[in-house]
C-alpha cells in the first residue's frame, strides 16, 4: 500500500510518501507561502526521484486544517482532484495533530499552536497514550493566554508547546519546540486518518468563520 | 488533425465552472455554480467566502462536466485554466485543481488570461476574422482590443478608474438595488426616460481612453443631495439616464476607435455585454458600417464561465503554448 500525504496548511510544505509501514521519501520545507507554486512540482519530484508514477499511489492522505485558509485549499484541492481523477481513496487528518505527532517521544502532553493573529490560535491539546495522540482539547480557535491559563488549572504535568514561529513561555509548566527542528516523516503512523466518504463535499476545517461573516450580524 | 478536446476550468471570481469544448467551437459542456446568492446579502462578492465555495464546489462541478460531455478521461487533450487576473484566493483553487487533474492525466496545462477569455467566447458565435476590435466591458474591465491577428492584443484605450460594471453596482447601490446591480439597472432603465441628462465624460478628448468614476461620483452626490432636501428620485429615469450616459461613453469612443482602426470584426466581451441598452444601440449602430460584422455573444458566455476559456485554451493549444506544474495565479496580469 502506498500512500502520499501532501501537507500545505502551515508555513511548511510536507509531502511524505510510504509503502505499508516503511517511510520512502519525504520533503519537508519551510516556505511561508508560495504552496501554490511549489506543491505539485515537488510533489513531481518527489515522485520521480522515486521512480515512482502517480497512478501508482494506492490513497492520498491530506491534513484537513486548521491553518492559513489558502495553504489549506491548495492542499484540499489538490488532494479532492487527485483523489478523483485517479480514482483512489482519500484520508484526512487535522493539520494540528500531524504537528504534535513528531514530539510523541518528547513529552506526555503536547499542545500544537498555529498563529491566528491578535493574540489567537488555532490549537489543541493532546495526551500521549502507548504512541497515539488522544485529544483533550479539540482543534479550536483559542486566545492563547486564556488556553494556557485553563491547561495550566486543568493540568498539572509539563506541556509541549510546539509551533512553527518563536514563541517566549515564561511559565516553567510548559516548553515550546519548534516543529521545524523536530520534524519526523515516521509521524505519518502516529496519527488518525479518517476516510473521506464522500470527495466532493470534502471541505477544510477552517475553525473560523469568513470576516465578512462574523461581521454581518 | 485529431480532435481537440480541452477541459476547461474558470474559478476568477464568483463562478465554479468546468467546460469541455471540442475543436475551439463546440460546447460538449458548459457546466457554472454561481454564487450570486450568497454573496447578495454581503452587497458584493466576498472573496474568502467565494474561496471557500470554490473548493466546496470544484470536483462536483468537474465531475458533472465530464458527465454532460459524456466522454472519458482518456479523451481529454488538454486541462485549460484562467490564471489571472482575478481574485487571487478564487483563481488558486481553478489553478490547483487544474494542475492536479493534467497531473494525473498527463495531459497538457494551459494558462488562459480571463479578458482572452471573454474575447474569445466571440468565436462560439462566428469565427474570429482579422483584423477586429473588441470592447471588453465587465465589472472589472473596460478596454478597447486591437487584434491584427490569433493572441496579438493590442489595448488601444482602457478606463483610467472605475471599470464600467464596477460603476454600475455602485451606482445600484446608492439607488438602493440588490447587488449585482448592472442587470437591475438595465430592468429599470428599461420602464425609464433620460431626464437628469448626467455628463459624458471624456467623449470629447481625442483618445479611446474612459472614465467612469466622475460619472458615478455625480450620481451618488446627485442621489445624496436629493435625499437631504427631501425631493423624489424617480429611479427608472435616473437608471435610464445613467445607462444611456454610459452607452453614448461606450459606443461613441467604439465607433471613434473603428474609424481610425479598419476592422473585419466588432467583438463585444465582458459581464456588460449582456446589458440590453448597450446591445440595442451597437445593433442600430453598427448598420452605419455594413463590411463591419458585430458579434456579440449569447448571455451565458457574457458572464464569467469555462467555455470561454476552453475557445482561448484550444488557440493557445495550437499555437505550442503551455504552462508547467508551478503556474501560479495572478491578480493582475498583462493581456497577451
Amino acid at each position: 500500500m502506498k500512500s502520499l500525504l501532501i501537507d500545505t496548511s502551515t508555513e511548511a510544505l510536507i509531502l511524505i510518501l510510504t509503502e505499508d509501514d516503511k517511510v520512502i521519501d519525504y520533503h519537508y520545507e519551510i516556505i511561508k507561502r508560495d504552496h501554490s507554486t511549489l506543491l505539485m512540482p515537488n510533489l513531481d519530484n518527489l515522485l520521480a526521484r522515486n521512480h515512482f508514477d502517480i497512478s501508482e499511489i494506492d490513497r492520498l492522505i491530506v491534513t484537513e486544517g486548521p491553518g492559513s485558509y489558502t495553504g489549506v485549499r491548495i492542499g484540499v484541492t489538490v488532494a479532492k482532484t487527485l483523489s478523483y481523477a485517479l480514482n483512489i481513496p482519500l484520508y484526512k487528518v487535522s493539520t494540528l495533530e500531524l504537528m504534535a505527532s513528531s514530539f510523541i517521544d518528547k513529552g506526555m502532553y503536547i499542545m500544537p499552536i498555529i498563529d491566528a493573529r491578535r493574540g489567537n490560535v488555532f490549537g489543541a491539546l493532546y495526551h500521549v497514550k502507548q504512541n497515539r495522540l488522544v485529544p483533550i482539547y479539540p482543534d479550536q480557535l483559542y486566545s492563547f493566554s486564556e488556553l494556557l491559563e485553563n491547561v495550566k488549572q486543568n493540568i498539572s504535568e509539563d506541556v509541549l508547546v510546539v509551533g512553527l514561529g518563536e514563541v517566549n513561555l515564561t511559565d516553567t509548566q510548559f516548553t515550546y519546540l519548534k516543529v521545524s527542528d523536530y520534524f519526523n516523516p515516521k509521524c505519518v503512523f502516529n496519527v488518525t486518518l479518517t476516510l473521506v466518504d464522500n470527495v466532493h463535499t470534502f471541505v477544510p476545517s477552517y475553525k473560523r468563520k469568513a470576516e465578512a461573516e462574523l461581521n454581518l450580524k | 488533425m485529431n480532435d481537440v478536446y480541452v477541459l476547461a476550468i474558470e474559478t476568477s471570481c464568483d463562478e465554479t465552472s468546468v467546460a469541455i469544448i471540442k475543436n475551439g467551437k463546440e460546447v460538449l459542456a458548459n457546466i457554472v455554480s454561481s454564487q450570486i446568492d450568497i454573496h447578495k446579502k454581503f452587497g458584493g462578492v466576498v472573496p474568502e467566502v467565494a474561496s471557500r465555495h470554490h473548493v466546496e464546489n470544484i470536483t462536483v462541478v468537474l465531475d458533472e462536466a465530464l458527465k454532460v460531455a459524456n466522454i472519458s478521461l482518456d479523451d481529454i487533450t488538454c486541462v485549460a485554466v484562467t490564471e489571472g487576473p482575478g481574485l487571487i484566493g478564487s483563481l488558486l483553487v481553478g489553478i490547483n485543481a487544474a494542475k492536479a487533474f493534467s497531473y494525473a492525466l498527463k495531459k497538457p496545462l494551459i494558462g488562459v488570461h480571463h479578458i482572452a477569455g471573454h474575447i474569445y467566447a466571440n468565436h462560439l458565435v462566428s469565427d474570429l476574422k482579422f483584423p477586429l476590435m473588441a470592447l471588453v466591458v465587465s465589472g472589472g474591465h473596460t478596454e478597447l482590443v486591437y487584434m491584427k491577428d490569433h493572441y496579438e492584443f493590442e489595448i488601444i484605450g482602457s478606463t483610467r478608474d472605475d471599470a464600467v460594471g464596477e460603476a454600475y453596482d455602485k451606482v445600484a447601490r446608492v439607488v438602493g438595488l440588490p447587488y449585482p446591480g448592472g442587470p437591475q439597472i438595465d430592468k429599470l432603465a428599461q420602464v425609464g426616460e433620460d431626464t437628469y441628462h448626467l455628463p459624458r465624460v471624456m467623449l470629447e478628448q481625442d483618445n479611446f481612453d474612459f472614465s467612469f468614476s466622475g460619472l458615478k461620483t455625480y450620481v451618488i452626490n446627485f442621489v445624496h443631495n436629493a435625499e437631504q432636501r427631501n425631493e423624489p428620485i424617480y429611479k427608472e429615469n435616473l437608471a435610464k439616464s445613467f445607462q444611456e450616459a454610459v452607452i453614448d461613453i461606450l459606443v461613441g469612443k467604439t465607433f471613434k476607435a473603428i474609424e481610425q482602426y479598419p476592422v473585419k470584426q466588432l467583438l463585444v466581451a465582458g459581464g456588460v455585454a449582456a446589458n440590453s441598452g448597450l446591445r440595442n444601440r451597437l445593433n442600430e449602430e453598427i448598420k452605419k458600417y455594413p463590411d463591419i460584422e458585430l458579434v456579440i455573444p449569447p448571455l451565458k458566455y457574457c458572464t464569467d464561465n469555462a467555455a470561454m476559456i476552453g475557445v482561448a485554451g484550444y488557440f493557445s493549444y495550437l499555437k505550442g503554448v503551455r504552462a508547467d506544474l508551478s503556474l501560479n495565479g495572478k491578480a493582475s496580469l498583462d493581456l497577451k
